[in-house]
């Protein structure tokens, strides 16, 4: 099991102070895919980075299968993608820059030029493998910083941002094998702004806001929760809005709005609100990922401010 | 050990890619090399010193494959540091288990043979060209090693500042001023600085001189002084960087 336990950490330079990580707590178990999810400068990367040893935090450790930071062996556990944009020795080819990777975690070279060789098979790079690197396009680059991360296929990967900046077919390469990874029984840990993507991936779903972890919970124990505090409410002619303590829209008609509730309770608090525009319809409906997640970042924004 | 081991297998086949890939730069790097020797010999000419007097163009040309020797050893670690930060690999160096010291002492331990070889190819050409005698003898090995350890403990230390200043070009050039007449001139106030006295040693041995007890045992302490202090100083900055998140920046 990979274990962040109460990680804290803050940035100081001479001209300012960042507080990046506040008690920060996350679990990744063999088969499970958790997406850490947060909006720029929340931390991620930097929760990330520090499991990975680039960053050393003010308060708390990292272990993975009980093998602290600093131990040998604790790298071998782990896999990292950090920059999908910046990852290859220039002057070295595909093929060339995975045996690389491979020969320094010590496989031996026969061995690490099969490994090479599937990898670019998998990922669908073998007809480039001698292609300078420089000229690859930077899907490819993207899908080679994939390749690096997992070349000695480690129990635990780690991936910050995956599929940034990759097409659909690319990107559908990449989802396919971290499925295929978690069933393998990988554990793994990935970032992304695409909460589609988290929402077809991911078993379980952990938010950062302002460095601190706002909730971390499996995916559909986090949907199911929401489904019961999430209503769409028909009104029979358009309407102006009374003042509403919960997240809503209401759509261009005017007729339709959607809220998702902080209790179930509150059902009776909103109806009292609406009274006396007339209803046509009060409903149950499914949300996404993305309305829980913007839910959870707005209020905890609004707390801060 | 075993690690080590398997660390320096994989960086020789990454140094004998990169080398092999860009045989011109090696040749072009030779001739580069030679032309400015001749250079040098011009100017020490104008400075009045006699060109036809074989002990002090011995002197200039030993000093200065030494000297290029010891540059690259001492600017090679930050050189190769920031290489790393710009193509994003530093991390990938990270992840990959092995300590940073041990590292970046590795990889310019790979990459030492090709610069061996333009010095050795350098210095016979040009002692026959000049029509220099010389004498050659088993201690110039450990001679050329300590030299070699020496310069790369000063490389530790400057890969230390690069790791934590990125920007650091200017202090490379103002080594580069201070490396090369040290060495070359051989001044007796410089006598105790590691590098003038590897070199003086190594001059002696070439001239077929014996080299005192004394001063190899002074070469070996100050060496390994040197050694320790560049690795404290790396570790020291490898721990602060991470502290400050900053590396793998560029
Ligand atoms: N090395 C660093 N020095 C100073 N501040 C940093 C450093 N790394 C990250 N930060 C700051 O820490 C915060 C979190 O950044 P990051 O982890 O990159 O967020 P995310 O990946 O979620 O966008 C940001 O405010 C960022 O500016
Ligand atoms: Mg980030």
């Amino acid at each position: 099991m990979l274990k962040v336990d109460s990680i804290s950490k803050t940035f100081r330079s001479l001209r300012n102070v960042v507080r990046a990580l506040t008690g920060v707590s996350l679990e990744v178990k063999p088969g499970e895919i958790v997406a850490l999810l947060g909006r720029n400068g929340s931390g991620k990367t930097t929760t990330i980075r520090t499991v990975c040893g680039l960053v050393i935090p003010d308060e708390g450790s990292v272990s993975i299968n009980g093998l602290r930071f600093g131990q040998p062996n604790y790298m071998a556990q782990l896999g990292a993608l950090i920059d999908t944009n910046r990852v290859l020795f220039p002057r070295l080819s595909p093929f060339e820059n995975l045996v690389y990777t491979c020969a320094v975690r010590g496989m031996r070279r026969p061995e690490a030029r099969e490994r090479a060789k599937y990898l670019l098979d998998l990922l669908g790079l073998w007809e480039k493998r001698n292609a300078p690197a420089q000229t690859l396009s930077k899907g490819m680059v993207s899908k080679m910083a994939f390749a690096v991360a997992i070349a000695h296929d480690p129990p635990f990967v780690l991936l910050d941002e995956p599929t940034l900046g990759l097409d659909i077919d690319a990107a559908e390469v990449l989802e396919a094998q971290i499925l295929g990874m978690a069933k393998a029984g990988k554990g793994i840990l990935l970032t992304t702004h695409q909460l589609e993507v988290a929402e077809r991936l991911c078993t379980r779903v952990a938010i950062l806001s302002g460095g601190r972890i706002v909730v971390d919970k499996a995916k559909e124990e986090l949907l199911e929760m929401f489904d019961l505090q999430s209503y769409r409410v028909t009104f029979k002619e358009p309407v102006n809005l009374p003042e509403l303590p919960f997240q809503h829209t209401l759509d261009e008609s005017g007729r339709v709005l959607e809220v998702i509730l902080d209790h179930p309770e509150q059902l009776y608090e909103l109806m009292r609100r609406l009274h006396p525009r007339p209803l046509r319809s009060i409903e149950k409906r499914e949300v996404e990922l993305a309305e829980i997640f913007r839910s959870y970042t707005a209020r905890k924004e609004s707390h801060s401010a | 050990m075993r690690k080590l081991a398997i660390l320096f297998g994989a960086e020789a086949w990454r140094a004998w890619l990169e080398e092999v890939r860009y045989p011109l730069q090696f040749v072009m790097g030779l001739v580069f090399m030679g032309l400015i020797f001749f250079l040098l010999k011009g100017v020490a000419q104008l400075s009045g010193v006699s060109s036809s007097n074989p002990e002090t163009i011995f002197r200039l040309l030993v000093g200065y494959l030494l000297g290029l020797l010891a540059m690259s050893a001492l600017s090679g670690i930050a050189a190769q540091i920031s290489r790393e930060a710009k193509s994003g690999t530093l991390e990938n160096m990270v992840l990959s288990g092995h300590g940073l010291t041990a590292f970046f002492v590795t990889q310019a331990l790979a990459r030492l043979a090709p610069i061996l070889l333009n010095t050795v190819i350098l210095f016979l050409v040009l002692t026959n060209h000049n029509k220099i005698n010389f004498s050659l003898s088993w201690e110039m090995l450990p001679a050329i090693g300590l030299f070699y350890i020496a310069a790369l403990g000063l490389g530790l230390v400057v890969g230390a500042l690069a790791l934590l200043f990125k920007e650091i070009r200017t202090f490379f050039m103002l080594a580069q001023l201070l490396v090369f007449p040290a060495v070359i001139a051989n001044l007796p106030q410089l006598e105790w600085f590691p590098l003038v006295l590897g070199a003086s040693v190594i001059r002696d041995l070439l001239q077929g001189s014996a080299v005192e007890a004394y001063w190899w045992i002074l070469l070996l302490a100050e060496t390994t002084a040197v050694l320790c202090v560049g690795v404290l100083l790396f570790e020291l900055a490898d721990r602060e960087a991470r502290k400050r998140g900053l590396l793998g920046h560029e």
